[in-house]
Parts: structure tokens; sequence; C-alpha cells
């Protein structure tokens, strides 16, 4: 085979088969082509010349040294090589690394600002403080509620417990205060006006009427009251007894009564004198189970006042004391009539049992005569 | 282990971000990569210049780099295309012989004088220096096409087929330019075929 000329090196005469004896030479042949070039070289002088003159070459440069390059190179290479590694391990890095990484990488940026961090841990803690403090309400305002509507009705005579003379219903103790505490949250102050107690003493569906609402005069009143420090007997009575229950209702009676009456007749000056004492008392009162705390405005107050059709005897009570006060005795049993009318266990228990009623009722019937 | 794996593998490890892999590479390869850029060129300075040239390119091509390639197909396709085109430009400049004068003073050496000597060498290491300078001129004075050849072929033990794929000829060609490149090497060099004899 012949490559003069063809690769700009042909320039020496071309021995036989000269590719091949180089491909000899460097052992790049086949085994048996090896075998067969071999076998050709040794019967030929020339190819063999020529291949021995190429070995001599090679064990030539087979002396030349060789060089180191600089290790400075090799330095900035690697620094180099840092700095400019491909991206695809650090952009799957996030991806691979587990949860607690990501996190830790999610927070990186708070742990390099300490301001930072300082402002998420104070906005964190007032977020939780404020979760706990509505959840708190919520429950207070529901276990109030919920006991507010589920406890029956006091069966103890309000007038009994309001004078004192009779011994305390036992069987409604911390559920009155509960249900006080529902009303005192309405915001409206209802217990200035006795509806507190009105509501705390009669059944459930007495709890829906209401009296009308008392001239301002007379709440600026019972908030001076409260604001004078008097305070209810039940604050120093035990938690959960028999007389706390009882006091909250000789309360409510005592709102009953037209405080410049109570007054006059004496009953009132060293006793607790209205709904902003009952407010005093609610929080000075002591834990109650299922309200340790005073609860945020939640319950509004029924509007029993307003129910039409409806007569209210604590309403017609009220007419007949302001009358036998004014020894109006004929209105007084007008009133008394209309009071067993409508409602003869309230008569039998509270009205008939009414000392201030009972010159008018225990009198006969004349015609009515003002002073 | 890492430093046992093939040059494919530790180059596909470094696409991943192993700068450890790259490092490999660089140890395994620079020596010969930079013996090869200096025999080309013939000049330390721009040996030093082009490997590194030659594995920045490597560093920006990694990405870019499939592991069907082999790696020392790539790596010797760009020395070896960095050492033309500087050979290309060194050819606008006026060509230099190795053993014209370096200045124009009249007491100036030739470029064979500054090889590196002992104070005491003997006869032997003589010899040995002259014959290194005689060598380096001989590649000089082949063509760039023979000398690639011969360089990747005697020094780097690359296959006459592997020269091929770096060089872009076909393989009989590449054969054709080793046996030329010998041819030459013989006549510029036959002064010194006993001394081939007597080396050990």
């Amino acid at each position: 085979m012949s490559a003069r000329g063809r690769d700009g090196g042909g320039e020496v005469p071309e021995p036989m088969a000269g590719e091949d004896l180089v491909s000899l030479l460097y052992g790049e042949l086949e085994p048996d082509e090896a075998a067969r070039m071999s076998a050709r070289v040794a019967t030929d002088p020339t190819m063999s010349a020529r291949l021995g003159e190429m070995r001599r070459v090679r064990e030539l440069f087979s002396a030349m040294d060789d060089e180191e390059p600089p290790n400075r190179l090799t330095a900035q290479l690697l620094a180099e090589a840092a700095r400019a590694a491909p991206q695809p391990r650090r952009a799957a890095a996030p991806a691979e690394a587990g949860l607690w990484a990501r996190f830790v990488s999610w927070l990186q940026p708070l742990t390099q600002r300490p301001a930072l961090a300082a402002a998420a841990s104070l906005v964190l803690v007032a977020g939780v403080a404020g979760v706990l403090y509505m959840k708190k309400g919520d429950e207070l305002t529901s276990t109030t509620s919920v006991t507010a509507r589920s406890e029956p009705p006091p069966a103890s005579s309000p007038m009994d417990t309001a004078t004192g003379s009779a011994a305390a219903d036992p069987a409604a103790p911390a559920p009155v205060i509960a249900a006080q505490g529902a009303q005192d949250s309405s915001g409206t102050a209802p217990g200035a006006d006795g509806d507190g107690a009105e509501r705390a003493d009669e059944s459930a569906k007495r709890e829906m009427e209401s009296p009308p609402a008392k001239p301002v005069a007379k709440r600026k009143r019972a908030a001076s009251s409260t604001s004078s420090g008097k305070n209810m007997a039940y604050d120093k009575a035990p938690a959960g007894s028999s007389v706390k229950s009882g006091t909250v209702y000789g309360l409510s009676e005592q709102e009953m009564v037209p405080r410049e009456q109570a007054q006059a007749a004496g009953e009132g000056g060293g006793g607790p004198t209205g709904g902003a004492s009952m407010n005093k008392k609610s929080d000075d009162a002591p834990a109650p189970q299922a309200a340790p705390e005073p609860a945020p405005p939640a319950t509004p107050p029924p509007a029993d006042s307003k129910a039409p059709g409806k007569v209210n005897v604590r309403d017609l009570h009220r007419r007949a004391v302001d009358a036998a006060m004014d020894r109006r005795c004929a209105e007084v049993k007008m009133l008394a009539g209309q009071v067993r009318a409508n409602d003869a266990d309230y008569y039998a228990k509270s009205f008939a049992g009414d000392k201030r009623l009972q010159s008018c009722l225990a009198s006969p019937s004349k015609s009515p005569a003002r002073k | 282990m890492l430093r046992d794996e093939a040059d494919e593998v530790l180059m596909v490890a470094y696409q991943k971000g192993d700068v450890r892999a790259f490092e490999i590479l660089l140890t395994r390869h620079r020596k010969p990569v930079f013996n090869f850029i200096l025999r080309f060129v013939g000049s330390r300075e721009t040996a030093e210049d082009l490997l590194q040239e030659t594995f920045l390119r490597v560093i920006k091509g990694a990405e870019a780099y499939q592991r069907q390639a082999k790696f020392t197909t790539w790596l010797y396709t760009i020395a070896r295309n960095l050492c033309v085109d500087q050979s290309r430009r060194a050819k606008h400049r006026k060509a230099q012989s190795l053993d014209a004068p370096m200045s124009n003073s009249a007491d100036s050496g030739t470029l064979l004088d500054v090889v590196p000597s002992t104070e005491i060498a003997s006869d032997r290491q003589a010899v040995n220096k002259e014959l290194q300078a005689r060598l380096h001129e001989a590649l000089a004075r082949l063509s760039e096409e023979q000398r690639e050849v011969f360089l990747m072929r005697e020094f780097l033990d690359m296959p006459f087929k592997d020269i091929a794929d770096v060089v872009g000829v076909p393989e009989n060609t590449v054969k054709s330019r080793m046996r030329y490149a010998l041819e030459k090497l013989r006549l510029e060099l036959d002064e010194y075929k006993d001394m081939a004899k007597a080396m050990p």
C-alpha cells in the first residue's frame, strides 16, 4: 500500500506496507496479522532494516525527559473548578434533603438576622397569646351559656331570701353565679334595675319577661352604692355554699323594691343595693367551678320586658308595694287579685308574704283612699 | 473509591458538583497534557498558558459533557486545537530557529545553550543534555500534522484510532503521518542512532 503524497509527507520512498509496519511497531495489529507481518519482515531485509530504524527513533525519544507543570497552575485550576462547579447538584440538594434540612434552610434568613428573629418571636408569642385568650373566652362563654340555660329555676322564694328569714335553696348555688356572669357579661348591666336577679329567680319562661328599664337616676344610685364599697353578704360566704345563692336571690328581690322606698324602710341600708353591686359581687366572687373568670360579652339579655300579652307579676307586685306605701289598699288588693290570677304560686310564695303589703291585704275592702 | 474510577465516571461526578473528582482528573492528566503541549509549541511559558486554558475549557464545558464521549479524546482535542491555534498565530511572526542567536549581540548563545545543566555533569549527562536539545529540535522540524500524531502516539500512548478522532482524519491517514514522522526523525537524529543502541 502506498501513501505517497497523500498527507503531504511523501518525501520518503514508500516501503511496502508502510502503515502496517507502523501498526506492527506500535503493536496495534491483531495477533494473527502481527504474526503474518512479522514473518514477512523477517524474510524482507529492507523492511526489517526500516523497522529497526523506527525502533531506534522510538528508543531515542524514550530518553526524552518529562517536565512537571507548575503547582500554582494546579491550585488555580482547582480554585476555579470549585468556584464554577456545575449547578445540578446544588439545585438538586434541597429537593433531596429531608424535611428538617428544608426547615433549617427556611429558617436560615432568621438565624442570619437577629433583629428579624426577635420580631418573629414577638409576633409568634403575641399570636399564641391572642389565640389562647380568644379560646379561653369562648370556653367561658359557652360554659356560662349552657349553665344558664340548663339549670332549673330555684325553688326557694326570692322574698324569703331577700329578707334573710328563709333558708337558702341548696339546689341552686354556683349556676346562679354563672347565670349572673352571663348577665354581667352582656355589657348592659341589667342587674342595675333588678333584671338579673329576676331572671335568676324566675323559671325559664319567666326569664323571658323583664320589667321596663328603670329611670336613669336609679341606675346612677345603684352605681354609687357600688362605689361606696357596699358588698353583698354572699361575698363572705364560702364558695358553693347555699348562702351564696340565697343571698343572690335575696339581692334580686331587693332590686324588686324601689330603692327610694327600700332605703326609706331601712331595708337596704346595710344590704346590697342594686345590679352594680351584683357586678361587683361577680368580680369579687370566689371562682365557681364552671366559670372561673368573668366571661366576655357573649349572651345578650333576654327581651322579656317586651313580650306582648304577658302579665308581669313582679311588676304588679312592685306596683302593689308602691300602692301599699301610699296606703292605697284597694289598689293593692286589686293587684293582688291580678297576681293571684296570673301566678298563684308566686302569689302564695312571694306576694302574700310581703310584709309591706300585709297591712293592706289584711284590711277590709274599702274604697281606695289616698293620702 | 473515587481515585480508581475511570475518567468518564469522574467527569460525571464533577458534573454533579464533586470538585474532588475534578481534582483527581487534573492530577491524573496535567503532566502528560503539559508535556504534549510543551513539545508541540516548544515554549514552556506558552505551554503553561495553554495547559491552564485547556483545563479551564474542561471546567466550562463540564455541563455539556456526555459520558459516551471518551474523556481523553475530549481533553486532547481541546489541547491539540489550542496548540494548532497557537502555532498558526506564531507563523505570522518571524520563525525563530532553535540555533539562531536569541539576540543581536555577538556573544548571544542559542536556545540549545539554555537547557538546564548541573555543575558536575558526567559525560553521559552532557550527552543526554545534547540529545534532549536535539530531540526538541527534531520535533520542531516536523510538520504540525506529523508532530501531533507522533506526540500523541509516542508520549500519550493513544491508539491510532483515538488520534484519528482527535485530529479528525481517517485512521490510515494518521498511520501514514506517523510513518513519515518516524522517517523524518530518523533522518534528523541519524547521528545519534548509535546512542540509541547504547541506551539501557
